[in-house]
């Protein structure tokens, strides 16, 4: 514990340099700014700016990536409150109380609530990262192939189960990502595998790319093409813009309870912010003396949602940061983004770089209260730039889109790869097919091979034995499997249920 | 006749997608070695995913042919002609990136995709495309190194 915290302390030095803290901020700004904007969402947001950080010192790097990261979260919310929009899925719930808040004449009220709730659930998800992921990084280090194996398919099952509406799309989006992460050289016998004598695909389909184009192409694609109200921004004034007492008197146990909970609900792989957000925001109205208010903007109601998907986000850094092993396509981002500063998150990440581990827990922090301190003056500008038509941002946005998909390999094929990937994720996501299962199974595609192989191998092709003989594994494919069964039982009767009520 | 495609489009994408196991399965089989589960080859992963694949994409399509015909998602509300023409900017401009150059190449097909998004007036689209094109030319190429494409102009 002493020794974890002055760790931490020398991660404060770190990354306390004039030069992290420019990139803490600048990192936080870009991501707002981009999370203020509605459809973009937090992976095309952090693919589109990650070649801004190319050339820069590893630990400025991760500190601006998850500056960009967090802020793109903490702006999500400025839409949901301001226009009824959600800018990211995970804020979908703050328009529940946010707006109704705003249209009340309390936006700037509103917006801090946000600001102070996702800070909070930050600085606990932070804390909760800081021992979780050192904690399971000790017990990886005995896992072997086996257990790697048994944790990636759990993942996997999981992320079928709870992050889509169709289990089955699901497992097809799995199948085809991970056939999609097949194509290129093979990793442990060199051999070229869907590649159809094309050089540039030899080293495979850059994951950056897959997300420019399957996030990015398919949004801007989508606001373009779509009409779509660009809503109305309300007016707020920045006297209104601080909480009273009474305020936060009904919100500090809501945001400490929901920071907890959606800690808990983003070590779920595949459960991710989202869904932490309607548990919290659940759970709020379940234990409050008003239920009946909820709905209608009550200060809670942007509390709960705004810590859980914070403290969420944080929680999905876990597996990340000490397994390697990233369960959504945002997390899968962000690990490419570390590999390609030639950081590789794994059980040894924390015992070989304790500089970088704790270097980036302290640009948390840190960055977490640049946000909060960014975020409640910059909310007049975020609103303006709401403003904005988005006829001419989203073109523009397209064409940043294609510097940064050309600066990933300085390759035009990769620029061609990101328009296909679009034009087929924009109709694979429009009939209900699992996106994020197919990044991951595309991102996850090594780790499940080198492991599945190597497992075959040591048992002589006996899964079972393998298993066996190593309990936890089995643990904890079993529990995988019985998740995936009782959201397919769940989902076929709703299935059935839904056509027999089309057919009526 | 648009109607009736977009009404089956759920149905095309599962029969494309069950062709595109078939197709990972031939190339597999015919291009690769397999290996045995006792010493499994660069083959292994792809046949079992492609045979995964097929497996899941004709359950699939049971459901899609007995479920009624609807327009998924927001097809409905998608103007084709933008979109078909939004990718056909991507794709020209993809295709000529090399030879003109990119701020050129990003200019003139940034100024189209503007107008193709409704922005109203050509002098206005025409300095907004010069402006953005140059900057993110200069950011890129001067504030990054990224060498960008340079074709016959810049």
């Amino acid at each position: 514990m002493f020794d974890s915290l002055l760790l931490l302390l020398n991660g404060f030095v770190d990354c306390l340099s004039l030069m992290n803290i420019f990139c803490a901020i600048v990192g936080s700004l870009l991501g707002s700014l981009i999370g203020v904007l509605p459809g973009l969402g937090i992976s095309g947001t952090v693919a589109i700016l990650l070649p801004l950080t190319y050339g820069m010192s590893p630990l400025s790097a991760l500190i601006m990536i998850s500056g960009i990261y967090f802020g793109s979260q903490y702006g999500g919310a400025i839409t949901s409150i301001l226009v009824n929009i959600p800018g990211e899925a995970t804020s979908i719930v703050t328009c529940f109380d946010g707006h109704p808040m705003a249209r009340e004449g309390k936006a700037g009220k509103a917006l801090c609530i946000s600001s102070i709730a996702s800070f909070v659930g930050g600085f606990i998800g932070t804390l909760g990262l800081t021992f979780a992921a050192a904690a399971l990084a000790r017990v990886a280090l005995s896992f072997g192939k086996v257990e790697f194996f048994a944790i990636v398919v759990f993942g996997l099952l999981l992320l079928t189960s709870i992050s889509g509406k169709n289990q089955l799309k699901g497992l097809i989006s799995v199948a085809l990502g991970v056939l999609l992460g097949c194509v290129g050289l093979d990793s442990l016998y060199g051999k070229a595998r869907f590649t159809f004598g094309i050089v540039n695909l030899y080293s495979g389909i850059d994951f950056v790319t897959f997300i420019m184009g399957a996030y990015g192409i398919t949004e801007l694609l989508k606001a373009i093409c779509i009409p779509e109200e660009q809503g109305e921004v309300l007016e707020f004034s920045l006297r209104d813009q601080f909480p009273n007492k009474k305020d936060y008197k009904e919100c500090w146990l809501p945001t400490l309870r929901a920071s907890v909970l959606g800690f808990a609900v983003g070590l779920v792989p595949g459960a991710g912010s989202t869904l932490s957000t309607f548990f919290a925001y659940g759970m709020e109205k379940g234990l409050s003396k008003h239920p009946e208010k909820f709905g209608t903007g009550v200060p809670e109601g942007i509390a709960a949602p705004e810590a859980a998907n914070n403290a969420a986000m944080y929680a999905g850094l876990v597996p990340l940061l000490s397994l390697g092993l990233p369960f959504t396509s945002s997390m899968a981002l962000l690990m490419n983004a570390f590999i390609i500063h030639g950081i590789t998150p794994g059980p040894l990440f924390i015992s070989e770089h304790p500089d970088l581990f704790w270097g980036l827990i302290a640009s948390m922090f840190l960055g977490n209260i640049i946000l909060l301190i960014i975020n409640l003056p910059f909310v007049g500008l975020w609103a303006r730039l709401l403003k904005v038509d988005f006829n001419i941002l989203m073109p523009l946005i397209t064409f940043i889109t294609f510097a940064g998909g050309y600066a990933i390999n300085y390759s035009v094929f990769d620029m061609g790869m990101m328009v296909a990937c679009g034009f087929v994720g924009f109709f694979l996501g429009q009939c209900g097919y699992n996106m994020a299962a197919l990044a991951v199974g595309l991102f996850l595609s090594p780790t499940f091979e080198g492991s599945l192989l190597g497992t075959m191998t040591l048992y002589h092709g006996d899964i079972f034995a393998a298993l066996w003989d190593r309990k936890l594994a089995l643990v904890i494919i079993i529990l995988g499997i019985a998740a995936f069964i009782f959201s397919s039982v769940k989902s076929s009767r709703k299935f059935f249920a839904e056509r027999n009520a089309m057919k009526a | 006749m648009k109607q009736l495609i977009l009404e089956r489009v759920r149905k095309i994408v599962s029969i494309v997608l069950f062709l595109v196991g078939i197709l990972a399965l031939v190339v597999t089989l015919s291009t690769m070695k397999v290996g045995s589960f006792t010493k499994p080859q660069e083959g292994f992963t792809p046949v079992l995913f492609s045979i995964l694949l097929i497996g899941f994409s004709i359950l699939n399509i049971v459901i899609e042919f007995i479920t009624p015909n609807s327009i998924p998602g927001e097809l409905k509300d998608v103007n084709w002609k933008k979109f078909f023409l939004y990718f056909a900017i991507c794709i020209v401009y993809v295709f000529l990136v090399k030879k003109i150059g990119f701020a050129t190449d990003t200019f003139i097909c940034l100024a189209l995709m503007l107008k193709l998004a409704g922005l109203k007036g050509w002098v206005k689209t025409i300095v907004i495309s010069l402006i953005v094109s140059v900057l993110i030319w200069a950011l890129f190429t001067l504030a990054m190194g990224v060498p960008l494409p340079a074709g016959i102009l810049i």
